[in-house]
Formats: C-alpha cells, sequence, structure tokens
C-alpha cells in the first residue's frame, strides 16, 4: 500500500504543474490591468497574446528539453 | 449560449476526470474488495457536493462582481494553460500519453497482497478509492463552481458534470475493465482550450474590457486559442522528429 502522500502539494498540483506558465500568466493579468486605461478594450487581446507568450516559452522549454 | 457554455466544458471535462477515478476504484475493488472501493467513491462524492454547495452560493452573493470575474478567470488561466500545455506536448509526442490500461495494473500491484480478511472493513482500500476519487473530482468541482459563478448559474455545469458521471458508471459497469477508448488527450486539449478562452474572457470582463459581440466573442477567442495550439503541436512534432 501507498504510505500517506503531500496533499497539499497534490492541491497545489491541480492549478500549476510549470511554475514558470503559472507565473506568466499572473505577470500576464497584471500587465493587462495596469494598461486597460491607456488600451481600453484592446487590452483583452494584449491579454491572450501574453498567454501566449507564457505557454510558448514553456512549450519550448519542453522541446529542447527533450531533444 | 451561457446553458452551453456551462454544460460542455463540464461535460468534457468530468468525463476526462471520471475515468481516471473509475480506473482507481476499480482497481481497488479487483483487489481489495468492492464494499470499500463503492463506499470510498460515493463518499467522495458526497463530500465534493458539500464543497460544491457550501462555496457556490457564497461566491455568488458575498463576492463583488468585477472581482469574482477576475479571481475566476485567473483559476481558469492557470488550470486551461495547465491541461492545455500537457495536451499539447502529449499530441506532439513530447511525453507519453496517459495509459489507462496500464495506469489500473499499476494501482492492482500496489494494492494487492495485503487486503484485509473478509469480515473486516477495508480502511485502507476505502482511503485509496476516497482519496482517488476526490483528487479526480475536485478538478470537476473547481469547474463546475468557476463556470457557475460566471454563467448561468449552477444548474448546467452540475447537468454537464452529472450527465458525465452517468456515463462512466454505466459505460463502467459494462465493461468491467479500466475505459480506456475514451479519447482522454483529445478531450484535455479541447477543455484545456476552452478554459483558457473562459479564462481571458471573464478575466479581461473582470478588468473592464467589452468584447465586441459580448458572449459570441467566446466563438472567436476560442478559434484564437485552437488555431496556436494546433500549430505548436505541429511544430513540437517537427522538431521533435529532425532531432
Amino acid at each position: 500500500m501507498k504510505g500517506r502522500s503531500n496533499w497539499l502539494g497534490e492541491a497545489v498540483g491541480l492549478l500549476v504543474d510549470d511554475g514558470a506558465v503559472a507565473i506568466g500568466v499572473l505577470l500576464a493579468v497584471a500587465v493587462a490591468a495596469l494598461l486597460v486605461g491607456p488600451l481600453g478594450d484592446g487590452v483583452g487581446w494584449l491579454l491572450m497574446g501574453l498567454v501566449w507568450v507564457a505557454l510558448a516559452v514553456s512549450l519550448v522549454r519542453a522541446g529542447r528539453s527533450n531533444s | 449560449m451561457e446553458i452551453l457554455v456551462g454544460v460542455l466544458p463540464a461535460f468534457l471535462a468530468s468525463l476526462v476526470e471520471f475515468v481516471e477515478a473509475f480506473t482507481i476504484v476499480l482497481a481497488v475493488g479487483v483487489s481489495r474488495g468492492w464494499r470499500a472501493a463503492v463506499l470510498g467513491a460515493v463518499a467522495a462524492m458526497v463530500a465534493l457536493g458539500a464543497l460544491v454547495l457550501g462555496f457556490g452560493p457564497t461566491l455568488l452573493d458575498r463576492v463583488d462582481e468585477h472581482v469574482l470575474l477576475v479571481v475566476i478567470g485567473v483559476l481558469l488561466l492557470l488550470f486551461g494553460t495547465r491541461w492545455l500545455r500537457k495536451a499539447i506536448l502529449r499530441a506532439a509526442g513530447l511525453i507519453p500519453l496517459h495509459d489507462e490500461a496500464a495506469a489500473f495494473a499499476k494501482e492492482v500491484s500496489e494494492l494487492g497482497g495485503d487486503a484485509p480478511a473478509r469480515s473486516r472493513f477495508d480502511w485502507a482500500g476505502f482511503a485509496v478509492s476516497f482519496k482517488g476519487t476526490f483528487l479526480e473530482g475536485v478538478e470537476v468541482a473547481f469547474i463546475v463552481l468557476t463556470l457557475g459563478a460566471t454563467g448561468a448559474g449552477y444548474g448546467p455545469p452540475a447537468l454537464g458534470a452529472g450527465a458525465a458521471l452517468l456515463l462512466v458508471v454505466v459505460a463502467g459497469l459494462a465493461l468491467r475493465a479500466p475505459l480506456t477508448r475514451v479519447p482522454e488527450n483529445a478531450l484535455k486539449f479541447g477543455v484545456g482550450a476552452m478554459l483558457v478562452t473562459f479564462g481571458v474572457y471573464w478575466t479581461a470582463e473582470g478588468i473592464g474590457v467589452d468584447w465586441p459581440g459580448g458572449a459570441a466573442a467566446l466563438g472567436y477567442l476560442l478559434a484564437a486559442t485552437l488555431v496556436p495550439a494546433m500549430l505548436a503541436v505541429r511544430l513540437l512534432r517537427g522538431s521533435a522528429v529532425s532531432a
């Protein structure tokens, strides 16, 4: 039988498995919130773009570590 | 539209999670006995239901709408990017696909060997079944809570989750084997893209953005998520082949 497992670690793991992506997403939201004044409704697309930047960086790193 | 937004992602995400939970319950049942396996799963479902009923009304009644949209949007972005990232890497062949049969075999080999006498209740088996069902189900509860708080209420996502549970239970009882033919990665890819879409939509709305077309914006935002995701799979596959 398995021993006691780390419930807190597993709970955190439900939201985050690559810390860099999570930080990137949070930064993207912060930047969007700061720029909503000057950029108006266009900041929605900026948020989408920044989320994709965070994802892309993670995917490239994963791709490199597998090659 | 709002009902579809609530039902579909909840149904698809729940299908994936309940299949994984079923594998664990099946492994406990086969290796240690069905009483503990079923009771553990039922206890977990009751706990999850209490979680949704306990937090749901609180979220709607006590939190400012804009704050709620941003918090839920961010949680959906974190959750959705996690699912989408893994699904892209699996589709590109960089990490192995989730193998339900292998997961079942591993659980059975870890659980077997020290089952208690039939007269005693198997608390260890109950704990494994409870924990497995609870951890898989907490992702479902999370999706029901977030979609319910920002959409057309908790009914549609709860209906989607309930339908998925019924489908998995019926299929599982009929097959009495791990549900290996469910296209898990395709489902996670789609659900991950949907959750990222909702996350961007609601976070932006929470900080004051008015999307052109209102709720119809979810359509073009989903396209803006899926297209780069599929492109990423092709590029990563190509780089893996050429390496």
